[in-house]
């Protein structure tokens, strides 16, 4: 199992959540702040705006091997516009899962 | 405003009485009344905001509060630098008021019915910034704070101004004896149609249909139509122009009628799905504007009847702007201009106080009514088409692509909502 964990922009939170349900991919997300490259300058319209944070969202996903190119390819088409701060994905790997409700 | 509803009704039903035109002294108690109705007219402008605010996403709801806070700084200097004049000066034609009363020349403390007239300007003045408020609904999370601004002072002086004319002014509409006790066609017909008109033009916001677009605060949204429902009774009862048994029917009638419409849509949400919180704070507005045309002229119990077919008529009038995949992005249409509709016409069926309609014999008044819903809906509509028009082509109304998806709270204003 692989674990995929995708830094978005927060205003493209609901549109990458709707494209990984539409995938029928189950995710765990939630709200981060943060400084990425951009070391908190929003940039729009060619005017700066400095904040101690970017606002950002996290999504968590764990699928096997075969499926990480895929669920890649959802987040980035969906997340895409091309300024600074689209924000950026890692996968690694997951020693063990376990499901809570059988304990295995 | 009873004043010439009241001239026009003598002349309609032709009964000789005199009306006397202007009472020669200021009564305290109207007075008192009145300074504080107005004060809870003002109350209902941020009202709007945060009913606006909630029911937009996170990112763009300092946006949505100050489109209505910048309108009520705006048209309280357009107000009184012209806009009072335009609908109150002396009458051109049936269709507008003149300059005479330019920069409030002439309006002073002298009685205008039984309270100063200076206070008379002012408490309508509160229904005109209410009114282009309301327009902002329509239009929210996608439109150019400064186009908005510009579109605020035509709108204010070029629809606003000459419907309050025709109604309250000595217009025409008033002339031929249309009821409107406290401005269900001047301010919710005339603000649904336009802010239906104005998103027309404007367009669907980016990714309307696909991206989910829930509202991101229920309980600000709550708390913006309990402040509506709150600040209505200034708007109604005030409306008598006097602290008497009419303010007094028309208090009742607007909570009456309010509390059913809000019954009627919780238990049509329920059916749908869940009793909805916000579909019974939507419903409360739904009630406010259907009750307000009739709010002095009907008895209690004909209120509750207007407020359940309100409900009735807004929910499925939202409904219906769903399916037709229109973005009037906060529904002003199918609650104000709907809800204006159908009360207008209520009106006319159940008016039995100081007017007669349908149920009381008089079945002429739903005519007159129609007259006055139809007229309004294609002014306000055509008018507000063209100058969304003419500011698309010179200053552009939507912000950028780039922009919307930021949101507005930072792209236009620089700031953030919550940190």
């Amino acid at each position: 199992m692989m674990r995929i964990e995708a830094i978005v922009r927060r205003e493209k939170k609901w549109e990458v959540a709707g494209e990984l349900m539409r995938a029928g991919i189950p995710y765990t997300l939630f709200d981060v702040e943060g400084i990425g490259g951009q070391l908190g300058v929003t940039q729009v319209e060619g005017r700066s705006f400095q904040y101690p944070f970017h606002e950002k969202s996290a999504f968590i996903i764990v699928v096997p091997e075969e499926d990480v190119d895929r669920v890649c390819r959802v987040i980035v088409n969906s997340a895409y516009t091309g300024r600074p701060g689209d924000g950026k994905i890692f996968v690694s790997e997951v020693k063990r899962s376990i499901k809570i409700r059988t304990a295995r | 405003m009873m004043k010439k509803l009241l001239s026009g009704l003598v002349a309609l039903t032709g009964v000789a009485a005199v009306y006397a035109e202007e009472a020669a002294e200021i009564n305290s108690g109207d007075t008192a009344w009145l300074l504080v109705a107005t004060a809870l007219v003002m109350l209902m402008i941020p009202g709007v905001g945060f009913f606006y605010g909630g029911m937009v996403r996170a990112k763009n709801v300092l946006s949505t509060i100050m489109l209505v806070f910048a309108t009520l700084a705006l048209v309280s200097v357009q107000w009184v630098l012209f806009g009072y004049s335009l609908a109150f000066g002396s009458d051109i034609s049936g269709f507008i008021g003149g300059l005479d009363y330019l920069g409030l020349k002439g309006v002073g403390m002298e009685p205008s019915g039984t309270i100063p007239h200076l206070l008379f300007m002012m408490f309508q003045g509160m229904f005109a910034i209410i009114t282009v408020a309301l327009v902002a609904g329509g239009i929210v999370e996608r439109m150019k704070f400064s186009t908005w601004l510009i579109f605020a002072l035509l709108w204010a002086t070029l629809v606003y101004s000459p419907i309050a004319h025709w109604v309250w002014g000595g217009g025409w509409l008033g002339e031929l004896g249309a009821l409107d006790f406290a401005g269900g066609t001047v301010v919710h017909i005339n603000s649904g149609i336009s802010a239906l008109a104005l998103a027309l033009v404007l367009g669907a916001r980016k990714g309307f249909g696909s991206v989910s677009m829930e509202p991101h605060n229920i309980p600000m949204t709550v708390l913006g139509a309990v402040l509506l429902w709150f600040g209505w009774f200034g708007f109604n009862a005030g409306s008598a122009l006097a602290a008497d048994g009419i303010a007094a029917l028309a208090f009742v009638n607007t909570n009456t009628a309010t509390a059913a419409a809000a019954l009627t849509w919780m238990l049509l949400s329920w059916r749908h799905r869940a009793p909805s919180v916000l579909g019974i704070a939507t419903g409360a507005v739904a009630g406010l504007v259907a009750i307000t045309p009739a709010a002095g002229f009907v008895t209690p119990l004909a209120s509750i009847a207007i407020g359940i077919g309100a409900g009735i008529v807004c929910y499925y009038a939202l409904l219906f702007r769903m399916k037709r995949n229109i973005d009037e992005s906060l529904d002003v249409w199918a609650v104000h201009g709907m809800g204006g509709t159908w009360g207008a016409i209520a009106t006319g069926i159940f008016a039995s106080v100081g007017a007669t309609g349908l149920l009381a014999g008089n079945p002429s008044q739903v005519v007159t009514q129609l007259v006055g819903v139809v007229a309004t809906w294609i002014y306000a509509f055509a008018v507000t088409y063209v100058i969304a028009k003419v500011l698309d082509a010179t200053l552009g109304l939507r912000v950028s692509e780039e922009e919307e998806d930021v949101g507005l709270d930072i792209a236009q204003h620089g700031e953030r909502a919550y940190a």
